[in-house]
Order: C-alpha cells, then sequence, then structure tokens
C-alpha cells in the first residue's frame, strides 16, 4: 500500500509540471525516478527513454506503466498511469472553471513566459542519452552523431524518426552484444 | 461523433502515434478535418488551451474535444482511448524487458536505440533552443535558471519550474508596464 501512494505521489508531480509535452517531461522523470526515489539506476533510466520511443504514447505514461509494473505490478501500474491522467484533467477542468471563455492574449502571454523555461527543461535532457551513450563507447557516439547527419539530410527518417531508431536498436543487439 | 466513436477516434492514433506531443495534434487535427460538426477555430482553442495546461497533450486534447462533443461521458472516453494502447503495450513488455534486461542482446538492442534517442533529442533541443533564444535576450535568464537549478544545484524540478516563472512574473510587473 505505501509503494503505491509514493507512486501516486511521484507521477502526480511528474504530470503537474510537465508543460511543453514529450521529451521536455524528461528532468522530471529522471528526477523523481533516479534521485527522489531510487527505483531506476541511471542507466535503467536510460532503457525507459529509449523504450518509451519505440513504442506508441507519450513519455511519461510510458514511464508511470513501466516503473508502476516495477515497483508494485499491475496495480502499480494502473494507480501510477491514473496519476499522470487524472492530475493534468483536474488542472484543466480547473482552468475550464475559471476563465469562462479562453482570453487568447493572455494564454499566448503565459506560453511566452513558459517557454524559455520549457526550453531549459529540454536542454537538460539531453544529459542523460549523452552521457549514457559516451559510456556505451566509441561506437555508440558514432551512432550518435551518424543519426544527427541522418535526421538532418534523409527526409524519410526525419518524418519517420522510430523507423530509425528500429534499425538503431536491431544493429545495436548485434554488434554491441 | 458518438461516445464509441470518441474512444476508437482517439485509441486509433495513440497505437499508432510515437513520442506523443506536437505530433499527436497533427494527426487529430488531420481526423477531423473533414468534419462538419467543428470549426477549425474552435479546434485551435482547444489545441491552444491544452498546451497551457501540464500533462500529456494526447489526454488534454482528448479531454477537451470529448468534452466538446459528448460532455464529461465523451471526455473520459476519448481520454481512455488515448490512454489505454501505450499501457496495454508497457504492460505487456514490461514482464518482458524485466526478465531480460540482463541479457547482451536485450541491453545492445536499447544501447542502440538510445543513440538514436541521443540524436533526435540533439535535434529537438538545437531548434527549440535557438528559436527561444532568439526571441528576445531576456530569455536566457529563466532559460539558465532552470538549467542551474535542476541541473547544478539538484533542486526538485517542480519547485525549480515555479522559481523561474516567478522571476518571469516579476519582469512582467517590474520591466513590461
Amino acid at each position: 500500500m505505501k509503494v503505491l501512494l509514493e507512486l501516486v505521489f511521484s507521477f502526480s508531480q511528474i504530470a503537474a509540471g510537465a508543460f511543453g509535452g514529450g521529451l521536455s517531461t524528461l528532468p522530471l522523470i529522471e528526477y523523481q525516478l533516479v534521485r527522489a526515489t531510487g527505483w531506476l539506476t541511471p542507466s535503467q533510466f536510460s532503457q525507459v527513454l529509449a523504450l518509451s520511443q519505440v513504442t506508441p504514447g507519450p513519455i511519461a505514461i510510458n514511464a508511470a506503466t513501466f516503473v508502476g509494473f516495477q515497483q508494485a505490478g499491475i496495480p502499480g501500474s494502473i494507480v501510477s498511469t491514473l496519476s499522470i491522467v487524472i492530475v493534468p484533467v483536474l488542472i484543466l477542468c480547473g482552468a475550464l472553471c475559471l476563465l469562462k471563455k479562453l482570453e487568447a492574449e493572455k494564454s499566448r502571454k503565459f506560453k511566452d513566459m513558459l517557454r524559455p523555461i520549457v526550453g531549459g527543461l529540454l536542454t537538460l535532457s539531453l544529459i542523460s542519452p549523452l552521457t549514457v551513450t559516451a559510456k556505451n563507447g566509441v561506437t555508440a557516439m558514432a551512432m550518435l552523431i551518424l543519426g544527427i547527419l541522418l535526421l538532418r539530410t534523409c527526409k524519410f527518417f526525419k518524418n519517420y524518426p522510430p523507423v530509425l531508431l528500429v534499425i538503431y536498436g536491431i544493429i545495436g543487439a548485434v554488434i554491441f552484444s | 461523433m458518438t461516445i464509441v466513436q470518441l474512444f476508437f477516434f482517439f485509441f486509433r492514433i495513440s497505437a499508432v502515434t510515437f513520442g506523443g506531443g506536437i505530433v499527436i495534434l497533427g494527426m487529430v487535427k488531420l481526423g477531423i478535418a473533414e468534419r462538419q460538426d467543428i470549426s477549425e477555430g474552435e479546434f485551435s482553442d482547444m489545441v491552444s488551451l491544452a498546451a497551457s495546461v501540464p500533462g500529456p497533450l494526447a489526454v488534454s486534447i482528448a479531454w477537451l474535444l470529448g468534452r466538446y462533443y459528448r460532455g464529461l461521458k465523451g471526455s473520459m472516453a476519448a481520454v481512455a482511448g488515448a490512454v489505454l494502447p501505450p499501457f496495454v503495450i508497457i504492460l505487456i513488455l514490461s514482464p518482458i524487458i524485466l526478465k531480460y534486461s540482463g541479457t547482451p542482446e536485450v541491453q545492445g538492442f536499447f544501447k542502440g536505440v538510445l543513440a538514436g534517442t541521443g540524436a533526435i533529442i540533439t535535434m529537438v533541443v538545437f531548434d527549440n533552443v535557438r528559436s527561444t533564444l532568439s526571441c528576445g535576450w531576456w530569455n536566457i535568464v529563466p532559460f539558465v535558471v532552470v538549467i542551474a537549478l535542476i541541473g547544478i544545484f539538484g533542486i526538485n524540478p517542480l519547485l525549480s519550474m515555479l522559481a523561474a516563472f516567478l522571476v518571469q512574473l516579476t519582469r512582467e510587473k517590474l520591466v513590461l508596464r
């Protein structure tokens, strides 16, 4: 029971700060799951990040389902995923009640103010994949740099990044094992 | 859309959309483009609000679109449709990954995917940071505050974001009058 409450507490905090969607949530997920609770080691965290990129759905939900299961089985994954859903829904309902109609100007201003904050979070989200890949060796780093070139130059990979990731995963399974 | 249609509309999109975030908004927009019962303006108001609240964009846009068509029940059906595919997929994969995460093949797979993920994040960060910082010199202040508080001092990201937002509000009140 205690662990379920801890899962709710951690994932509610992740959900409450998940502005900007997607990758900018990574520093919050890393802080809660690696630093604050120790549920994941840094290298496990990088595995969860990799997993979330080759499966559908928002990274926060992927991380919640996986870590919830790891900590407390199916009940754990249910309460963790629900936390990621319910907190934003409550905030959204609160916002809908407060503003009778959406004031475009205020909303735009709010998002402009958030923008550099989200940019900072995004920048921080680079640390984990870069340091872990550097630790994985020269070949892994070379793959990363080649990946940037492929995404810049090849339209297909630019439009379908998960395809690149799956190819990279297969290459990795062959050459790193 | 009926409640059942709402569920499957989001279920379908969520099951094939990797990474979440902006991508999902594009898919939803495509999906409702030929419908007569919602205008482009109404949808862009929803996108605007969805992007102003924390949490996965898939959840907030599903909630708002469900509410537009069928009220509370519509919201719940749409959110359930959006959340179930990633939840079920990770739930199926979790025990397999936990069991085999020690094998060299699985570790190699994740190393490869992580190298590709590093490439994707580098691209996203580069584009985002460049455009954020070119919006005005001030943006570098909250940007650096967030990175320093979380990355250097290891402060809870939620509190760090709040601090950076207070910096933004203070400037709003004092300087931009």
